[in-house]
């Protein structure tokens, strides 16, 4: 009987082991603004749960069609739980292409200069970002 | 003339008029008539009078001495600024009347810098906007036409928008949306501004509201 409740323990126990296994290494990247560096990051699942509600990150894209053109203006934002934060803008063709790039559950990363123009934006779509509830 | 040489007569003739009914005065001598209160009256406003001139005289002396330091300085500046037109005078910063000058000649630099800036962003603002944003389709676009007043209309429109959002200290999203659709309307320089001036209020907590 002893022995028999050992080997369903030792079942289960394999059991969990390997759905760890399946869930991968996780990596998650709490919103951080620095204003004194004048960057911030942070992955957008970490900023979604975070335990308050002053936490975000995100960049966007604005493209307006003013009769003589199109024009577009691209931004990052982000707040992080000390409740510093930052929007930053670009109008450069590079960093709006940067901007369209951005993906669901993305690590986001930018910086920016002293006017408030975004200098950096950096996204990076990995698997370590998400949480277990959303893969499961 | 003529009247005016026939009034001097007039006086000339009342004041003799009144010397012949003055009875103090009807029977002196002209010796006398220096000591007389009228007299003496008068040759104190004559000392007056020379002193006054001679200190008028004493004042336009300095201005025409200062007239002459002021050309010498010029001279001076035009020397040295066609000797080494890169290097700052000594002498805008000596002289007062150099400084008239240097402020004169910084202004001018000033607006003709503001002119080429302004024709720059003209120029700029006519190249085609899908160039900027990298895309081969719309770079043969044509180039859009900015209209100074109505650029200037626009820029105050937006000023106003964003002293009222920072007056209540937040906007919505669809102000941000609409204010967006108006600084769209601007130059790209002008617009830059703009965007600066609005992110600035954001991030100092000014208005509250997110892009």
């Amino acid at each position: 009987m002893k022995m028999k409740h050992k080997i369903i323990a030792t079942g289960v126990a394999a059991a969990f082991m390997s759905t760890a296994a399946i869930a991968g290494f996780k990596q998650p990247a709490p919103v951080d603004v620095d204003l004194v560096n004048r960057f911030a990051q942070g992955d957008m699942v970490s900023a979604q749960q975070a335990k308050d509600d002053v936490t975000f990150i995100g960049c966007g894209i604005r493209k307006i069609d003013t009769g003589a053109g199109i024009v577009s203006t691209g931004f990052c934002q982000a707040g992080d739980a000390d409740e510093e934060q930052f929007t930053c803008f670009t109008q450069d063709p590079e960093l709006l292409a940067a901007t369209a790039s951005t993906a669901d559950f993305s690590f986001i990363t930018f910086a920016w200069n002293e006017d408030g123009e975004c200098t950096r934006i950096g996204f990076s779509t990995q698997s370590f970002y998400l949480t277990d509830k959303m893969v499961k | 003339m003529l009247r005016d040489g026939g009034g001097r007569v007039a006086t000339q003739h009342k004041f003799f008029q009144y010397i012949v009914q003055n009875d103090a005065l009807r029977s002196i001598s002209v010796r006398s008539a220096r000591q007389t209160p009228l007299m003496k009256w008068l040759l104190t406003l004559s000392a007056i009078q020379t002193v006054l001139l001679a200190m008028l005289g004493l004042h336009a002396l300095k201005l025409d001495m200062r007239a002459d330091d002021i050309a010498d300085s010029v001279k001076r500046l035009d020397m040295q600024m066609a000797a080494a037109p890169d290097a700052a005078p000594a002498q805008w910063t000596q002289s007062s009347s150099a400084n008239v000058d240097a402020d004169n000649i910084r202004a001018i630099i000033r607006e003709e810098l503001e002119r080429i800036a302004a024709d720059g962003a003209l120029q700029n603002s006519a190249r085609p906007a899908a160039t900027a944003q990298g895309s081969p389709q719309s770079a043969a676009a044509p180039a859009p036409a900015y209209d100074k007043t109505q650029t200037l209309m626009t820029q105050a429109a937006i000023d106003q928008d964003l002293d009222r959002y920072a007056k209540r200290g937040a906007i919505s999203a669809l102000e941000m949306d609409q204010l967006h659709a108006k600084i769209a309307e601007l130059p790209p320089e002008a617009r830059r501004a703009a965007l600066i001036r609005l992110t600035k209020a954001i991030n100092s907590g000014e208005i509250k509201g997110q892009f």
